[in-house]
């Protein structure tokens, strides 16, 4: 019976072992616009990031626009589920700082880990043309 | 006249180093009876930080961490569990490797801890960046690795360090590193036979990560048994429950009220 444990021990650290990687998103994101990114795929950061089809769907997995985080009847004091409440604080600093976690305002999302490069880069440059509602 | 030399050599053990199996979020030195299974649930609360509003985080979203740990022989624990943040599936093994006994012979005890965790939710960017960050299923898994210190001081007082190894298969930042060192340091003091005041702090080696955003973890409770039950409430900064999650990736601080409030339950079932 130990006997049978021992090996059934060390089959699992063998198979611990071989299932070990060392990977990082960055490099397996694409090129186009994330730093260090050198892997195959569509994270399109090129050209004119628009409000409606790149910066929304981002809001909308992260940020809990349709919940009491960020939606409508929201606990925190910011609204991003309209173009306006987004707008707000794209030209106050706030949103940027937000989501590179500078340490200027609560880092966000809040009690996670940090969104990836490719959707800061997106709403970066979105922040950066001006936050048009495109 | 032989009989009389003869010395017995059966050891007596220190027992009950801590109450529980888990101190707040770290792993104790301690693992259920023999043929004993422990059913936990492991509950945090929101922010206390969030206000007046959501009852001090009591209404936000919590993180439940449900697992099942059961004591083969007397020394070796076999265990899985799900946590609600990540949806993070969890098996673990806990040996007792030594005992620290009652004659000063051995002065600590010492428990090994491995874990490996998959999280099972689905990329919520995929749509969004038209790609699933874990097309390769091997960048779903952590792993653990714990020898776990300890030493029961007296009736009241015992201190434990957690040094801690996790290795994640995938990890975000290009700053990142894929392995990460920390040492846990915790505590209990008793007050009564039943209840206990308990402390614990994970210092982090830093390497792992370039962000200044996460934090050590520092938790603070309050224990009570009663016959086959351990009642954990406590206050910590972390909204992880799992190793790989807590140790390393807590977001919040004491400094600016990112406390929450939480507890773990366990029940012991005789096998």
């Amino acid at each position: 019976m130990r006997k049978l444990l021992i090996l059934a021990i060390l089959l699992m650290m063998i198979g611990m072992i071989v299932s070990c990687y060392n990977d990082n998103l960055s490099e397996l994101t694409p090129a186009s616009g994330v730093p260090g990114g050198m892997g195959a795929g569509s994270c399109d950061t090129a050209g004119t990031m628009s409000y409606a089809s790149n910066i929304v769907p981002v809001l909308q997995t992260n940020c809990g626009i349709n919940n009491s985080c960020h939606g409508t009847n929201n606990t925190s004091g910011y609204n991003l589920s309209t173009y306006t409440g987004v707008h707000s604080v794209a030209l106050s600093g706030k949103l940027n700082a937000a989501i590179t976690w500078s340490g200027a305002v609560t880092p966000m999302p809040n009690g996670g880990t940090q969104m990836s490069s490719c959707n800061i880069i997106k709403i970066q440059k979105w922040i950066n043309a001006g936050s048009p509602n495109n | 006249m032989a009989l009389l030399n003869k010395t017995d050599t059966t050891k007596e053990y220190v027992s009950a180093t801590f109450k529980g199996t888990r101190i707040i979020n770290f792993q104790s030195v301690e693992t259920p009876g023999k043929h004993v299974l422990e059913f936990m649930i492991q509950h945090r609360f929101g922010q206390i930080n969030s206000g007046i509003n959501s009852l001090f985080g009591l209404d936000n979203g919590a993180t439940i961490r449900f697992g099942l740990g059961y004591s083969i022989n007397d020394r070796l624990e076999v265990g899985i569990g799900r946590t609600s943040y990540e949806k993070l599936l969890d098996s673990y093994l806990k040996y007792r490797l030594l005992r620290q006994s009652t004659d000063g012979s051995m002065p600590v005890s010492v428990t090994l801890f491995g874990s490996a965790y998959c999280t099972t939710q689905q990329d919520p960017d995929a749509a969004a960046n038209g790609f699933n960050k874990y097309a390769y299923f091997g960048d779903r898994l952590a792993f653990c690795i714990e020898p776990i210190i300890a030493r029961k001081f007296s009736d009241n007082f015992s201190l434990q360090l957690n040094p801690t190894y996790i290795h994640y298969n995938l990890v975000e930042a290009i700053t990142d590193k894929n392995n990460a060192f920390a040492l846990g340091v915790a505590g209990r003091y008793k007050l009564t036979r039943r209840m206990a005041v308990t402390a614990e702090y994970g210092i982090r080696y830093m390497s792992y990560t370039a962000s200044q955003n996460y934090h050590n973890t520092l938790g603070i409770g309050w224990e009570i048994e009663t016959g086959g039950h351990v009642f954990q409430m406590f206050i910590t900064n972390s909204n992880g429950i799992a190793d790989s999650q807590f140790m390393t990736h807590t977001t919040n601080s004491w400094k600016n009220g990112g406390i929450s409030l939480g507890f773990n339950i366990s029940r012991a079932f005789n096998f």
